[in-house]
């Protein structure tokens, strides 16, 4: 008598969900180029529930956990922005760009992770982490320059291990995307 | 790596290295419709991001051969732009720079290791560029489409 199938687990369900829309429409009617991590199937450790990529070459272990990353870190740089505007509304100019770049970018991650896009209101952050705003306007920008700087290193990091073709390249044009605004508001406080 | 991934590789560095033949080529003609002694910092741009795009043409040469390629060569003659003016001229240099970012996001894609690490820079590097041209920051350079 064979035992009853387990429940799908998040990885599962990240998986199938990745796998639709990077190769479909949902990052802009790209195909993935293919898989380099296809392979013979191995053991997976108990516990676990797949170990092969997905159906475009997405491995959800990997580039799953990671968007889920950006996107916690994108919500907070936007949660960031919405509190800093708040003590300084005389930086709106300033950060226009970089909030309407929070958006895009939230809009995609969502979309690949299969959720809803929409970004905390001020105050509230994604991971938790406490916004307390700086005083001048000069250092609150200075915070969003650092913030903005490690949001663009970790999605050029996550373009750079990516193991699906298609979310390397996305991720490296949003970390692309990233370091402009990051030199833009450079240039504005200089 | 496999021999479909090699070959889509391989085809990505060609379109790459097609970009900055065209790249160089343009950045020939902004020199020529640029001022060194009416506009320094123009001219000093165009000679700078001549410079970046050749070093890239002949890096790109060397990785095709690597592969076993005949690298492409450069167009007899290409389509070129308007640039009377110097606003036509920074337009063009932003063209040319998300033009370039575009090739290296897909090499991106198309490469691994040490020869994706180099295209993401490339694609940053491009990125930056156009904003020196005169550009204005986007969400995703190399990828409009999203």
């Amino acid at each position: 008598m064979s035992s009853p199938a387990p429940a799908p687990s998040r990885r599962t369900v990240l998986l199938s969900v990745l796998g639709a829309s990077l190769g479909a429409s949902a990052l802009g009617g790209c195909q993935a180029t293919g898989s380099r991590t296809t392979g013979p199937e191995q053991d997976l450790p108990e516990g676990t529930t797949s170990a092969a990529p997905g159906p475009e070459g997405v491995d959800a272990g990997v580039d799953g956990e990671a968007l889920a990353q950006l996107r916690t870190e994108v919500q907070d740089l936007a949660a960031m922005l919405s509190a800093t505007l708040v003590t300084h509304p005389g930086l709106s100019q300033d950060l226009a760009g970089s909030q309407r770049l929070c958006l895009d970018h939230d809009r995609v991650l969502a979309q690949a992770l299969g959720q809803d896009a929409g970004l905390p209101t001020p105050a509230e952050t994604a991971s938790g982490a406490a916004l307390p705003v700086p005083r001048t306007p000069a250092r609150a920008l200075a915070k969003v320059r650092t913030a903005h700087a490690a949001y663009a290193t970790h999605l050029l990091a996550g373009a750079g291990t990516a193991t699906s073709p298609e979310l390397a390249r996305v991720l490296a044009a949003m970390g692309a995307g990233a370091s402009q605004h990051h030199a833009a508001l450079a240039d504005r406080a200089a | 790596m496999g021999a479909v991934a090699a070959a889509e590789e391989l085809e990505a560095l060609q379109r790459t290295l097609a970009a900055e033949h065209a790249a160089v080529h343009l950045l020939g003609l902004l020199g020529a419709q640029t001022s060194q002694s009416a506009q320094p910092e123009r001219f000093a741009l165009v000679v700078a991001r001549h410079a970046v795009h050749r070093g890239r043409r002949d890096q790109l040469v060397e990785a095709v051969r690597a592969q076993g390629a005949e690298p492409v060569a450069a167009e007899a003659a290409y389509q070129l732009p308007s640039v009377e003016t110097p606003a036509r001229v920074a337009r063009v240099g932003v063209e040319l720079e998300r033009d370039c970012a575009a090739v290296y996001a897909a090499l991106v894609g198309a490469s691994v290791d040490d020869g994706r690490q180099w295209a993401l820079d490339a694609l940053v590097e491009s990125a930056l560029a156009a904003l020196e041209w005169g550009g204005t920051p986007e969400s995703f350079p190399g990828a409009a489409e999203l």
